[in-house]
């Protein structure tokens, strides 16, 4: 695809040793999991040291990467020909949360926030869980590759969520909750010289009795007691995590499709990146129409002598054209954002072996520059 | 809720067009002077994204049918929370939560499941408040989370026994388990989303709720690639005309997997998969879709 739109130099960002920690996000559906593999796969042939960490992907994709569906673990990926490494992932976020919490707090406090019917439905189900755990794998991970100098490059495929915010505003959530003037209400705590109002706080206990009741509130109490703790002492790494994601080490790549509503949540996307004065790479625009190049002249002398077989094929190339018009007015709005646009072909046969993964930047065929400096 | 207001609970991947096919369903219940009313949960105004019409808390014009009506109302979890609290405790006492942030903040987000209850409680009370509603649609959040969301109610009912709260997720519970409801599962006929369209019905399934239709949605027509592939015209190159049949080739083969997939679809529900088409650029005015989309949906 030769657009105007199409100029993210994505082998030059992915070559940049100063780059450590690639995020991909944007809303579910626009194929974020697949671009980060790709990613992680074009930059181990380039030379990196990569470990890709995704969540949930299609079964066929995580074979394709050697996954097989429980590697908690980075695990090596085959790559054939490539100067770098390539290892894998999944998160699992129930196992994620256990293992952060194990690691904060004592085995016996673990045990009891572990016992707590609260704790299963919050690892599972509250809305910030998953990013807070992503986050603080990344921390994890960046950590490590410091040590061991196992990675130079950690790409990350951010959790599906409703919105491509979520990602942003998860950790914080959770962290919110941890420091809401009215946890130290409930747990029964002094509230200290910038808490509540006395007639608020009163007026709290009453509103959640009367929501929660007695027993419901009892419960919630026995399990925040411990949860404050643990939240409160995840908090020094995830400060570490989020200055690393806002410095030069980081880049966050934007993943869409090319329709009205993926490229409207993108753009909602790239403002809230740039207020949070966080690393904007670019925007990837994922399964774009592609089309023969043929001069229009040419297009209406053929289909004015084509006969019935040959007006099947033009009849389908003019459909193609219009599709392709369709994406370009859907996108026409980012390309005055001035970020770079990286656009990415739709492919007939599904992206779902390693070939496949690379051929979505430009090939096997194609031999990586190695870098002066490795 | 009363059994006789239906209740369409509309769920399916991120990205398949669950609010495009919510809309269509609507339109397609709105005949015969029908009153229907789209509800969304999630405030990413997808409705409006869609329609291009503002929607707020009080249901509000949509869609513009023949010969019924379709509103749209968009829930939120503070709202939620007010209307429970009004409807259970004094009004003062809500309006006083209320201008309490940090409480309301902490009140629908601490207990799992408590916001979800709120919403959908909220939802079905539409009924009460608004009795001239024929039917309630609800564009539901992605099916990566319909689980937890529909099945809110269960959870909180055995973590909260007997607490004020466990009455409303018992009673959001057999609203949602009326023959009344529902759930309809969108999806395209490709591998990613087909699996999780299966999984999808399993887990309605488990809930104890009622699995609605299939929507295969962006259905690719059928094409005859013409057999031999004819020559190049004279105007066009031997390597663009490669190229152009190769294309056709190409979407030949996607309708053909279209096929496969929808028929795994249809085998691991034992649901029937209706199609909606691929609308073609420049066939249909986006804001004409719901109509064109709901009439396929009727001819079915």
């Amino acid at each position: 695809m030769t657009a105007p739109l199409d100029d993210l130099p994505l082998d030059g960002l992915l070559r940049d040793h100063a780059l450590r920690v690639l995020l991909c996000v944007g809303t579910g559906g626009v194929g974020k999991t697949t671009l980060s593999a790709a990613v992680a796969a074009r930059a181990a042939m380039l030379g990196r040291r990569v470990v890709v960490v995704t969540i949930d992907p299609a079964r066929r994709l995580a074979q394709a990467m050697g996954l097989d569906g429980l590697a908690h673990e980075p695990t090596p990926v085959p790559l054939p020909d490539a100067a770098g490494t390539l290892q894998a992932m999944m998160l699992d976020v129930r196992h994620a949360f256990d293992q952060a919490l194990t690691a904060q707090v004592s085995a016996a406090e673990a045990d009891r926030i572990r016992a707590n019917p609260f704790y299963t439905a919050l690892a599972e189900t509250f809305s910030g869980t998953q990013e807070y755990v992503a986050m603080e794998k990344i921390g994890e991970l960046h950590r490590r590759a410091a040590t061991t100098g196992e990675w130079d490059l950690i790409v990350v495929d951010t959790p599906p969520s409703a919105s491509a915010l979520d990602f942003l505003d998860g950790p914080n959530r959770l962290e919110s909750l941890a420091h809401n003037p009215l946890l130290r209400v409930v747990l029964g705590l002094p509230r200290g010289p910038f808490g509540l109002l006395d007639a608020g706080a009163a007026l709290a206990t009453r509103a959640l009795d009367a929501i929660l009741g007695g027993r419901l509130f009892g419960d919630l109490r026995t399990f925040l007691r411990v949860f404050e703790r643990a939240v409160l002492s995840f908090e020094s790494h995830a400060t570490q995590t989020r200055a690393l994601l806002a410095s030069d080490a980081a880049g966050f790549l934007v993943v869409a499709a090319p329709h009205p509503a993926p490229v409207a949540e993108a753009r909602a996307l790239i403002d809230r990146l740039r207020e949070d004065r966080l690393p904007l790479r670019g925007v990837l625009i994922n399964q774009v129409t592609a089309t023969t190049r043929i001069e229009a002249e040419r297009l209406a002398a053929a289909e004015s002598s084509a006969d019935e077989a040959q007006r099947v094929v033009l009849r389908h190339h003019r459909l193609l054209l219009a599709r392709a018009e369709d994406e370009r007015r859907a996108l026409a709005g980012l390309g005055r954002v001035g970020v770079p646009i990286g656009l990415i072909e739709k492919r007939s046969a599904g992206v779902n072996d390693l070939a496949s993964l690379l051929g979505l930047f430009g090939g096997l065929d194609q031999q990586p520059a190695p870098r002066a400096d490795l | 809720m009363p059994a006789r207001c239906p209740l369409h609970i509309v769920t399916g991947k991120g990205g398949v067009g669950k609010t495009t096919v919510a809309l269509a369903l609507a339109h397609r219940l709105a005949t015969d002077g029908a009153r229907v009313v789209v509800a969304e949960v999630e405030g990413r105004g997808g409705l409006t994204l869609a329609t291009s019409r503002p929607v707020g808390p009080q249901p509000g014009p949509l869609l513009d049918t023949l010969h019924g009506r379709v509103h749209g109302v968009q829930i939120d979890a503070r709202r939620a929370l007010a209307g429970y609290l009004q409807r259970y405790y004094r009004l003062g006492f809500a309006a006083e939560v209320l201008q309490f942030d940090p409480l309301v903040d902490f009140a629908t987000r601490i207990a799992p499941g408590l916001r979800d209850i709120l919403l959908i409680g909220q939802v079905t009370h539409l009924t009460e408040t608004h009795p001239d509603i024929d039917a309630l649609v609800l564009d539901a959040p992605p099916s990566g989370r319909i689980g937890s969301f529909l099945g809110a109610g269960r959870g909180l009912a055995e973590l909260t026994d007997g607490s004020p709260i466990a009455a409303q997720a018992v009673s959001v519970m057999d609203d949602l388990r009326d023959p009344g409801c529902r759930v309809h599962v969108v999806t395209l006929l490709e591998e990613l989303p087909v699996t999780e369209a299966i999984e999808t019905v399993q887990v309605i399934r488990d809930l104890g709720l009622t699995p609605g239709i299939l929507i295969a949605n962006r259905c690719l027509e059928e094409v005859d690639v013409p057999d031999p592939v004819p020559p190049a015209p004279d105007a066009i190159g031997a390597e663009q005309w490669a190229a152009m049949t190769d294309a056709l080739i190409a979407e030949a083969e996607s309708a053909r997997g279209q096929t496969a997939w929808r028929a795994l679809l249809e085998y691991r529900t034992g649901l029937d998969v209706r199609r909606l088409p691929e609308l073609e650029p420049g066939s249909v005015a986006a804001s004409a879709r719901p109509a064109v989309l709901a009439a396929e949906l009727a001819a079915l």
